[in-house]
């Protein structure tokens, strides 16, 4: 670049046991491009300036989900957020809320990836058909109810923006249950009775209570806040009905 | 403990329930009945007009469906907001024991007194 | 106990220290709990066995975890909305008692209703239920704005859209305001006979 290029500060949030049992912020001052995101920033920072860094990215085009970040205090996918609109800086850049962090920008995700099988997000039939019985056809209608949840990428987002998952963890969290009711409104699946044994039980469903911060933040648009209301009506209506049926204990 | 406090199902209908009649008739009521009516807006109070309109059944039979509904939205709303917004979860069930005894009690105390009425 | 680490570092060795493995201690005081693990991705059949490193904790010590502040709330705006919006109970709970408290000065025939009229009169008591119906209007409009994402309405296999749902709900409460405000004022304002039965 000939002319004098644009600067803005980063304030990394910098967690390295090894070395220091506590973590701390470093300042780095970026050169910018105009049509930059933030991760482009973070790329520059660890090519050319400290290679130490670690955070995690893979696609850089808001599909794979992988470089959420917490950006002066909102999660954001970092390949979506444009240094532009964050200026004059300085920008803040810490891991995901919610989530222990391994090293510097890296949060564990294992307690979603042990959540998540739970809540059985795969087509379950009460009865296999044999494949010569050919496709199980769905109308436009029927995709409908339920293609929304089924955008989700497990970028964590919701989980971080949560309140409820960042002080009860046990909580089950948005994502979550969105994917169970990706499931439960499809009509090839069978599987709801099995998933609400997860879903309305304690840490289920009846912790939320509707902040809706994690629809705020979704870059999928799923609404995972809405998923859940849907849900409590579903569990309520469900549990009215099983006290008008003997035998079947709600 | 023996005491445990109602199942989540129950206590979240009631809530909603309290809450959608709450966001329906209330700011109504208080804007005639406490703030337009004591300031003279509506001219001079006909005391039995409103008597007679209080203890007729269909208004006694509508309190007390919607007063439980409103104490039971307090008490459930209330407890989360203390709970996870004091972040006391090793109180968790005396918080809804408490809130959702107190609606219960309330609720009692006004079907008496509509019952008494009159 | 050869130290894990070699275990791992060395091919052949691996298979041996596997199958002589504790499992790996629970770690006191950590978040979560213990998460069943029979379940599996692929389902309840076949899953394959997990190896895991002994050495990894579900939470390592060295891992970082950020305590979440008392006043959580006042993070962002949306939490200041959220936090103020369940407040709002508090306007609900004191509404519905002043109603009782309103019906039983009724009862007690017209110098107590009159006495109650006049504490409502009062400069402070009229700013206090002046901010108690901001809060109730609080309360109706963030309730009704909630409203479209809890239903979802379909009709003849079509979801009915949101827009259509919150604008339903804002004209039943304009609807039923209209009603009550209407009924009040004949009650209020009409000395004499009562005209209902």
């Amino acid at each position: 670049m000939e002319n004098a290029v644009d600067t803005v500060t980063l304030k990394v949030f910098r967690y390295r046991p090894e070395t220091a049992p506590e973590p701390e912020y470093e300042t780095f001052e970026v050169p910018y491009q105009e049509d930059w995101m933030v991760l482009d920033a973070l790329n520059h920072v660890k090519d050319e300036m400290d290679g130490s860094l670690s955070y995690r990215w893979s696609c850089r085009m808001g599909v794979c989900g992988s470089c959420g970040m917490t950006v002066n205090g909102e999660p954001v996918l970092t390949c979506a957020t444009y240094i532009e609109d964050l200026l004059p800086g300085p920008i803040r850049i810490d891991p995901l809320r919610g989530f222990p962090v391994i090293r510097d920008l890296v949060g564990d995700l294992g307690d979603f990836m042990a959540k998540l099988p739970r809540v059985k997000p795969w087509i379950i039939r009460k009865e296999e058909e044999p494949l010569d019985a050919g496709e199980t056809l769905q109308t436009p209608e029927e995709v409908g109810a339920f293609r929304q949840y089924s955008m989700c990428i497990n970028c964590m987002l919701c989980y971080a923006a949560c309140p409820i998952y960042e002080m009860e963890p046990d909580f089950i969290g948005p994502a979550a249950i969105a994917l169970a009711q990706r499931y439960n409104l499809d009509s090839r699946d069978h599987g709801a009775d099995e998933r609400m044994d997860v879903l309305s039980r304690k840490h289920g469903v009846w912790d939320c209570t509707f902040v809706g911060e994690c629809s705020v933040v979704c870059p999928k648009d799923v609404d995972p806040a809405g998923a859940i209301q849907r849900y409590k009506v579903t569990a309520t209506m469900d549990w009215f009905r099983s006290l008008l049926r003997p035998g079947r204990s709600g | 403990m023996a005491l445990k406090p109602p199942r989540e199902p129950l206590v979240w209908a009631l809530f909603s329930a309290g809450g959608m009649v709450a966001a329906l008739v209330l700011p109504a009521l208080a804007g005639i009945l406490w703030i337009a009516a004591p300031l003279g807006l509506l001219g001079p109070l006909d005391h039995e007009g409103l008597r007679l309109l209080a203890v007729h059944p269909v208004v006694r039979i509508g309190m007390g469906l919607l007063l439980p509904l409103f104490f039971f939205h307090w008490a459930h709303r209330f407890r989360h907001t203390l709970h996870d917004g004091l972040q006391l979860y090793h109180l968790s069930r005396f918080i809804a024991l408490v809130t959702y005894g107190v609606a219960l009690g309330l609720s009692l105390g006004a079907l008496w007194i509509l019952w008494s009425l009159g | 106990m050869r130290s894990r680490e070699e275990g791992a570092a060395t091919g052949p060795d691996r298979a041996t220290t596997g199958s002589d493995r504790a499992p790996p201690p629970a770690e006191a005081g950590t978040r979560g709990g213990e998460i069943p693990q029979e379940l599996h991705a692929m389902g309840d059949r076949g899953a394959p066995p997990v190896q895991e490193n002994p050495r990894h904790t579900r939470y390592h010590p060295k891992w970082h975890r950020q305590p979440t502040p008392l006043t959580w709330w006042t993070r962002n705006r949306r939490y200041r909305a959220f936090i103020l919006r369940e407040l709002t109970s508090v306007a609900v709970l004191y509404a519905a008692v002043l109603l009782l408290i309103h019906l039983l000065a009724l009862d007690r025939g017209p110098e107590s209703h009159a006495a109650f009229q006049a504490w409502l009169a009062r400069p402070g008591v009229v700013a206090f239920h002046l901010f108690v119906l901001a809060a109730l209007l609080y309360h109706t409009v963030t309730w009704l704005n909630l409203a479209p994402q809890a239903i979802a309405l379909r009709i003849r296999g079509r979801r009915v859209p949101s827009r259509i749902v919150l604008l339903a709900h804002h004209f039943a409460w304009l609807a039923l305001s209209a009603i009550i405000v209407a009924g009040l004022l004949f009650a209020l304002g009409d000395p004499g006979e009562a005209p209902w039965p």
